[in-house]
Order: C-alpha cells, then sequence, then structure tokens
C-alpha cells in the first residue's frame, strides 16, 4: 500500500463518495478510495437506492408534470418544520437538476416509475436497476482512471488532524493499520445507523430488537473522529427514519424488500394484542414511513399487522410468506399473543367498523371507525372471514439525522463556525443540514450526489 | 443432473425457490425497466408456480437483473440469482416439453446418425448413379424425388413436434395464467410480437459472453436467423425454377437460387462460428452461471450445415466428382441430423415457446 503522496483521499465508495472520486479523477489528480466493505459488499445504502428527487419542468427526462422549485422546497419546509440550513436547502433544489445531468453524463440510464409508486412520479427520476447499477457504471468509469486506486476492506479507524487541518489518516487494510498521508480528504462514510453502541446510547436495549434496513458498515466513524477533533454536528443522535419491517428480517442489509405494506389492510396490535395507532389515518406511502416509530415505542419493539382472506393479494407482499391460520385462538398462539386479549381486540374493532358499501385503497375512503380508540380513519373492514393472516413488524431503521456541520462548500465546520482547511463531507455524513428529521424519498441521492461533485472540486482549488 | 426435478409439481425444490426469490423479487421492483419479466412479475401481487414457469421461458437471459441486484449469492444471504434460476427451469421446460427419452444428449445425438447414415448409405446404394458419365448433377447421389419425399417428412416431423411443444406450454403455462389477456392469438399483440422478432428487439446490450455489456448474441443471431430464412428462400425459389418455371438444375452462380443460398450459407457459417466462440469464452467469464447453457448443439448444427453447404458448392467448381458427391452426402448427413435431433437439443424449442410467451407479453401490456 502506497503511504502517501495522494491529492485527495475519499472515504466510503457510496453515491456521495464516488461523485468526488469522479470529479477528483477526471482533473487529473491521484485519487485514493477507501472502501471499508469488501468488494462484493461496496457501494453503502446507495445500493439500496431506487430514485432522484428534483425539482424539473414539465416534459424534462419525460416527466409529464412540473415539479416546482417553490414546491420542492415547500415540502423539505413541510417535513423538516422549517428548521434545516436554508441557504444549503436552496442549494439543493437551484441545483437538483444537474445531479440528474451528471449521472446521466456519466453512464447513469433512468426508467418510468415503478408500478407501485406512482405516488412519486412527478417528483421522483428512477434509476434503471436501482443504486447498484448507478454504482456499478460509476465504478466502471472510474476504472479509466489509472489515477484512482480504489481499496476494499479498508476503514477509516483514525483522522489525524492538526490546526484545524488533515495530515493523514489511519486505515485498517485487510487487517492491518496502514498510515496514509493526503493534501484533502473527501468524508462519503454515511450515517451511523449500523453502529449499535452510538446507538444503544440514545434508545437502550430497544435497539436490539432493531433492524437495520442498509448496510452493516455504516458505523459512523469518520463522523465521530470529526467529532473528535472539534467538528460542529447537526441533528438529534436519537432520531432516525424508520419504517416497519418484517420482524423475520436480516439484522442489516434487507434493504428495500423488507418492508411490510399491509398496514392500512389490517389492524396492528403490539405484544398485549392492542392496536395503538391508527392505521388506516392515510395512503400506504406516508403511513409506512411513520409505523416504524410507533412501533419503537412499543413494549419489546414488536407489532403484529393482522387481516383477514379480503385483503389477501390486495397489496404487495414483502419477502417472507405471512402467517395463515383458520382461527384467531390459533393464530394468537402462533404470535405468541394472550388469545383472549387478541379476540377481544378484534371483536372490539369489528363492531366499531362501518357498514361498507364502497371501497377504495387507493385513496381514503372515509370508512372510519366509530367510537374506539385508536380509531381506523379510513378502510376499516371487518376481520371476519377465515383464513387469517398476520406478518410480524419491527421498527427498521433507514438513516438517522445526526451529521457533520457543512458550509455551503460541503467543508466540515468546527465548532467556532470555522472551516476546516482540507476536510469536506459529501452525502448522508451531511445531509442532516437539509434533512434534519421527517422524510423526502430521493433526497439523500440528490443531496449525495451535488456535494459529492463539489467536494470533489473544491478539494483540487 | 441427478437432482430430482418435477417443475410441473410444487414441491420441486428448484421451483420453491424460484417462487421465493420472484417474490423477493416483487417487493422491490427496482428491474422493473430492464426487459418484459418485470412489468409481468409486477403486475399481480403473489407469485405462483406458473407464474414462474411463464417468467422463465420469457426471460432472454441479459442478466442485466443480475450485475444490478444486491442481494445475489455472492454478497447476501438471499441469494438472488434469476439468470441461473430461470435457465434452470427453461432447460427442464424444454425437457417436459419434448420427448422423455431420459438419457443424455450425447446418447440422442448418437441414436440419431445411428439413424440416419445407414438410411443415407442405403439410398446411395441403392438410387445413385454418380459413376455414370455425364456432369456431375447432386441428384446422382439421391435423386430428387426420394430426397423431396424425405425433406418434406423431416420438416413435417420438425413442425408437428413444434406445434406439439406449442400446444403443451399453452395448456401447461399460458392458460393457467389467471391476470389479464389469455388470448394468444393475432392481432396488434400479434404483429408486434412479428415485428419484435424480425428486429430483435430483446437482443440488445446483453451481458454477454462477460460482464460487460455488448452485441455479439445479437449479431450472431441475427446471422442465423436470416442466415436460414435465406437458405429456406433459396431453396424455394430452386423449387419454382424446377418444378413451376422448369429450368433445370444447376444454376448459375449468378442465379438468385445460389446468390441466396450462398448468402444464407455464409451468414450461417460466420454466426454460427462467431455463436461457438462466444459461448466458449463466457464459460469462465460469469462464475455465478451454475447450469449450462444449452444453445450449443443447435449454434454447431447450424455452423456444420452451412459450412458442409458451402463446400459443396466450393468442391463442385474446383474438386473432382468423388469430393463433391463425399461433401454432399456429409451435407445431407448433416441437414438430417439437425432435423432428427431438433426436438431432443432443447434449444429448438426456444422458438416457439419464446415466441408464446412474448405474445402473451404483448398481449397483457398492449392496450
Ligand atoms: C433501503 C433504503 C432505501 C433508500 N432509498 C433511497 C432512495 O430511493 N432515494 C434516496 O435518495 N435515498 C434513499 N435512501 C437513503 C440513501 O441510501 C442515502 O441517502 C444515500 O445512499 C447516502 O449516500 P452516501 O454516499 O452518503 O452513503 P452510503 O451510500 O451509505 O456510503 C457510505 C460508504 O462509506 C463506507 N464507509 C463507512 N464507514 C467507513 C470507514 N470507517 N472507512 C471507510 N469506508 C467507510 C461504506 O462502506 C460505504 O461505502 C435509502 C436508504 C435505504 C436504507
Amino acid at each position: 500500500m502506497d503511504a502517501g503522496g495522494y491529492d485527495v483521499i475519499v472515504v466510503g465508495a457510496g453515491n456521495a463518495a464516488l461523485c468526488s472520486a469522479i470529479t477528483a479523477s477526471q482533473k487529473g489528480k491521484k485519487v485514493l478510495v477507501l472502501e471499508k466493505a469488501p468488494e462484493n459488499q461496496r457501494g453503502g445504502n446507495s445500493k439500496f437506492t431506487r430514485n432522484f428527487r428534483i425539482a424539473h419542468g414539465e416534459g424534462w427526462n419525460g416527466f409529464k408534470q412540473e415539479y416546482s422549485r417553490d414546491e420542492f422546497l415547500t415540502d423539505i419546509k413541510k417535513v423538516t418544520r422549517g428548521e434545516s440550513n436554508s441557504e444549503l436547502t436552496g442549494y439543493v433544489v437551484d441545483h437538483s437538476s444537474e445531479a440528474v445531468d451528471w449521472a446521466s453524463s456519466h453512464g447513469v440510464r433512468w426508467q418510468k416509475a415503478l408500478k407501485s409508486t406512482l405516488h412519486l412520479d412527478r417528483t421522483n427520476l428512477f434509476i434503471l436497476g436501482g443504486g447498484k447499477a448507478l454504482l456499478n457504471t460509476y465504478f466502471q468509469y472510474l476504472g479509466k482512471y489509472d489515477n484512482c486506486r480504489i481499496v476494499y476492506d479498508s476503514e477509516l479507524v483514525r483522522l489525524n488532524v492538526e490546526n484545524n487541518t488533515f495530515q493523514s489518516l489511519t486505515a485498517r487494510i485487510q487487517g492491518h493499520e496502514v498510515e496514509i498521508k493526503g493534501d484533502s480528504v473527501i468524508l462519503g462514510s454515511g450515517g451511523f445507523e449500523s453502529n449499535l453502541n452510538i446507538l444503544r446510547e440514545a434508545w437502550g436495549d430497544a435497539i436490539d430488537n432493531f433492524i437495520i434496513r442498509g448496510t452493516s458498515h455504516n458505523t459512523g466513524t469518520p463522523m465521530m473522529e470529526m467529532i473528535r477533533h472539534g467538528a460542529a454536528s447537526v441533528g438529534e443522535k436519537n432520531d432516525g427514519h424508520m419504517v416497519g419491517v418484517d420482524a423475520r428480517s436480516p439484522k442489516y442489509d434487507g434493504g428495500i424488500v423488507t418492508r411490510v405494506d399491509s398496514v392500512i389492510f389490517s389492524i396492528v396490535v403490539n405484544k398485549f394484542a392492542r392496536r395503538f395507532f391508527d392505521e388506516g389515518y392515510d395512503i400506504w406511502p406516508k403511513r409506512y414511513a411513520i409505523s416504524g416509530k410507533l412501533i419503537a415505542q412499543q413494549p419489546d419493539q414488536i407489532a403484529f399487522s393482522i387481516f383477514d382472506r379480503k385483503s389477501w393479494g390486495l397489496f404487495m407482499p414483502p419477502l417472507y410468506p405471512p402467517i395463515v391460520e383458520n382461527s384467531l385462538e390459533v393464530m394468537a398462539d402462533k404470535l405468541g399473543l394472550n388469545p383472549d386479549e387478541l379476540r377481544k381486540t378484534v371483536s372490539e374493532y369489528n363492531a366499531a367498523c362501518p357498514e361498507i358499501s364502497h371501497f377504495d385503497f387507493s385513496n381514503p375512503d372515509g370508512n372510519g371507525t366509530k367510537n374506539i380508540d385508536p380509531a381506523k380513519s379510513n378502510w376499516a373492514r371487518r376481520i371476519d372471514e377465515p383464513p387469517f393472516y398476520a406478518y410480524p413488524l419491527r421498527p427498521g431503521l433507514t438513516f438517522t439525522y445526526f451529521g457533520l456541520k457543512v458550509d455551503n462548500h460541503s467543508r466540515v465546520i468546527d465548532q467556532a463556525g470555522k472551516p476546516f482547511n482540507n476536510i469536506w463531507a459529501a452525502g448522508e455524513i451531511m445531509a442532516g443540514n437539509i434533512l434534519n428529521g421527517g422524510y423526502l424519498g430521493g433526497l439523500g441521492m440528490t443531496i449525495g450526489t451535488l456535494f459529492g461533485i463539489n467536494a470533489g472540486e473544491e478539494a483540487l482549488s | 443432473m441427478s437432482e430430482e426435478f418435477d417443475i410441473f409439481s410444487d414441491r420441486d425444490s428448484t421451483m420453491e425457490d424460484a417462487v421465493r426469490q420472484f417474490t423477493i423479487c416483487n417487493a422491490c421492483r427496482y428491474c422493473e425497466g430492464y426487459c418484459p419479466v418485470w412489468p409481468e412479475v409486477h403486475s399481480g401481487n403473489i407469485i405462483t408456480r406458473n407464474d414462474v414457469l411463464y417468467y422463465s421461458n420469457l426471460c432472454y437471459d441479459h442478466r442485466d437483473c443480475y450485475y444490478a441486484c444486491p442481494y445475489v449469492p455472492d454478497a447476501h444471504e438471499f441469494k438472488i440469482n434469476i439468470p441461473e434460476v430461470t435457465r434452470k427451469i427453461r432447460k427442464k421446460t424444454y425437457e417436459e416439453l419434448t420427448f422423455n427419452l431420459n438419457s443424455s444428449l450425447e446418447k440422442k445425438i448418437a441414436l440419431s446418425l445411428i439413424l440416419v447414415i445407414p438410411i443415407m448409405l442405403g439410398w446411395i446404394f441403392t438410387f445413385n448413379n454418380i459413376y455414370s458419365p455425364g456432369p456431375i448433377s447432386f441428384y446422382k447421389l439421391v435423386p430428387k424425388y426420394p430426397l423431396i419425399a424425405v425433406s418434406s417428412m423431416l420438416s413435417l416431423y420438425l413442425l408437428s413436434m413444434l406445434a406439439v411443444a406449442g400446444i403443451r406450454y399453452r395448456r401447461l403455462v399460458i392458460d393457467g395464467l389467471d391476470r389479464g389477456d389469455r388470448n394468444t392469438g393475432v392481432g396488434i399483440a400479434g404483429i408486434t410480437t412479428l415485428l419484435n422478432v424480425l428486429a430483435h428487439k430483446w437482443f440488445r446490450k446483453i451481458h454477454y459472453p462477460g460482464e460487460k455489456e455488448s452485441n455479439v448474441r445479437f449479431g450472431f443471431h441475427l446471422l442465423i436467423f436470416y442466415g436460414f430464412l435465406m437458405d429456406i428462400l433459396s431453396t424455394t425459389l430452386g423449387f419454382i425454377y424446377e418444378d413451376i418455371l422448369a429450368i433445370p438444375s444447376p444454376f448459375p452462380f449468378y442465379s438468385p437460387v445460389v446468390i441466396a443460398g450462398v448468402t444464407g450459407g455464409l451468414m450461417l457459417t460466420v454466426g454460427g462460428l462467431l455463436g461457438l466462440v462466444a459461448r466458449f469464452s463466457s464459460r469462465n467469464k460469469q462464475p455465478f452461471m451454475t447450469v449450462e447453457g444449452f444453445d450449443f448443439l443447435l449454434i454447431l448444427e447450424f455452423f456444420v450445415v452451412a459450412l458442409t453447404g458451402l463446400l459443396t458448392l466450393l468442391f463442385r467448381y474446383t474438386a473432382g466428382s468423388e469430393e463433391v458427391y463425399l461433401m454432399l452426402l456429409i451435407h445431407y448427413s448433416a441437414i438430417y441430423t439437425m432435423y432428427i435431433t431438433a426436438p431432443f437439443s432443447t434449444n429448438v424449442l426456444h422458438i416457439i415457446v419464446r415466441l408464446m410467451s412474448l405474445n402473451r407479453f404483448n398481449n397483457h401490456n398492449i392496450p
């Protein structure tokens, strides 16, 4: 391993890091990419993504309708309650379409909104094949540059910084610690959502019941190293985006396929067989985006989505087969619930369901329960026709909001507000400057691309 | 292959695994824009065995989905490998749709060669008069009417094999699909299917023979496809000239019969050679494919038939009569071997099965 002389060291090999590495390589600089994961698992959470959110006019890249900058900005403000850095947010909104243009000009191809995601077909552009295909294209592109070297199985473990200036870093490369010098460093190493130790500080032992939807490699060491060197942070450690996922999913790396879409078609009960939220509050994309947090607040972080024959086949089934039983009692046994409690919950719910003449799952249909708490405000249909179906649910953590504070050039800044001289951060590691709460699908890739390119350019000047 | 396999049973382990894999795919959907398979997978919610048979036979083996997938066996416990599992199921579908002699391909070839060669030799000794005086004539080796009779019989045999396979495929698979249109007839969808085939619409930019996208398969399939059609054209023209226009063979080299025949022969030879080279170089490049492809025999046969045909023609102008007749004998044997083994060389069935699957796709997706 060459120990020094790099113009730019890029930490990570997800979307943001590769955008930086390409930009720097194109300028002929000597670039080193350090990827913690082995080659076959490279690409962080970016490999699980599917789309970019961009403001655009009608007709742009095949969009049938406009999504204006104002609307985009309003959407961000709505989910973040106006608390994000307005300059950076404005930058993302104004330049979002450049992220897609850049990706296209580097070989990325697009596709029509997926069949299940029509609610996003006005605002988001979908990657043909998803994030891993995008990354493959970028890796292939980088392969053309002899001045860029990618090393896998190489984890940054220490950053050596003096007087706000990056000196060198220590990396564990295939088990051996090596010190590497460089003129500048770009941190594209994602969040800390797979670091159970940090998460435990915020969530306690409940974290053992969480499923981490993304890679197991985003342990946040580079971020924490910068905090140790006095970098300012944004967001809260105990906050993250969570969805309800199948409880049988692997602890890490399940990606998109573990989510469960049955919520609006069902009642959701906790381990005491009691309902705890309004399952029919809104159509599933929004519903699913908050169910995770609600489950995280339940005892043992477990819940069960239960429905009957009438709803089977109406939604995209998740990766595992449902649990199917002909009686609620046997079902309760199978799920480890108290049969009497479950029967009671279901009959109370059934009694509160309205007589339904018309059913429409694509829109809130106004078929709400009466005199029951919590209510189910739409699609309240009796659960009374066997067989009964159930999916066990756990909170699935997508990402955390906590990150490094950056300036307009994506440079990391210290607690006094002074930028570090040669340290940049791009992607999830700094996305909290813009999205410090809530969720807006497709924002992460747009942020990562724009700031990845910027960091790559800035790191050279 | 010793593993127990019955794709028409739910308990088959490969089928079970394919249903599991496609169910995961259906929960993801990122590949939707790649090929016809994905819109079909995503058009319903619950994946059945029958669906999987259909998807597998619609699959062109582009492998885009393999490279885009974060869940491939090498990287993830979900072990998704659609190109491999669909290939396994395609192979077994074809085997199910042909005679089940329960023997290896080699045995089948040997068997048919054993059948073909005595018949050819029998003819020659019974009917031929290659040593009679006069110019070289192909009919001296095998006289015209026996030749036509045997060729038509073999063509009929092949066509009926394809038809039987098609009918069985429709009954076993297409009719069992419970979503959307079941009509497999003509109409706009049928015309689209035909145009798709003629233009080789789904053959471009395939990860074949290596990981990099290429048009190698597009190229060799196009050459073989149109080369074959050219040779059919040549034979038909020859028949029209001789039997309708009463122009006796041999035809001069500038006659449309010869031009079409030679062009077709060249296309088949080049296409076949390209196909064979690609086939061999693909072997080590994509280690994720643990089941061998089964297009080898068919490509080889096209190649040998075309090459021996061209050589016969070449000899005719350059060599002595014994060489010409020997080459012609080899050429005939190659053709008949191809015809006889066709229904066993399982890849021939892709002609009908892929066509029907594509047509079902067009029926389902064209309003
Ligand atoms: C299931 C899922 C679906 C999503 N879908 C979308 C979507 O459709 N659109 C969207 O915009 N966003 C989506 N997101 C969010 C999106 O994944 C992130 O916003 C984005 O990928 C962040 O990119 P990144 O490059 O910053 O980080 P990552 O892609 O996570 O890359 C981080 C890289 O850093 C490496 N690394 C980490 N620590 C170290 C270390 N110490 N040393 C060396 N390397 C290290 C990792 O191995 C990895 O290569 C999704 C997230 C998940 C989990």
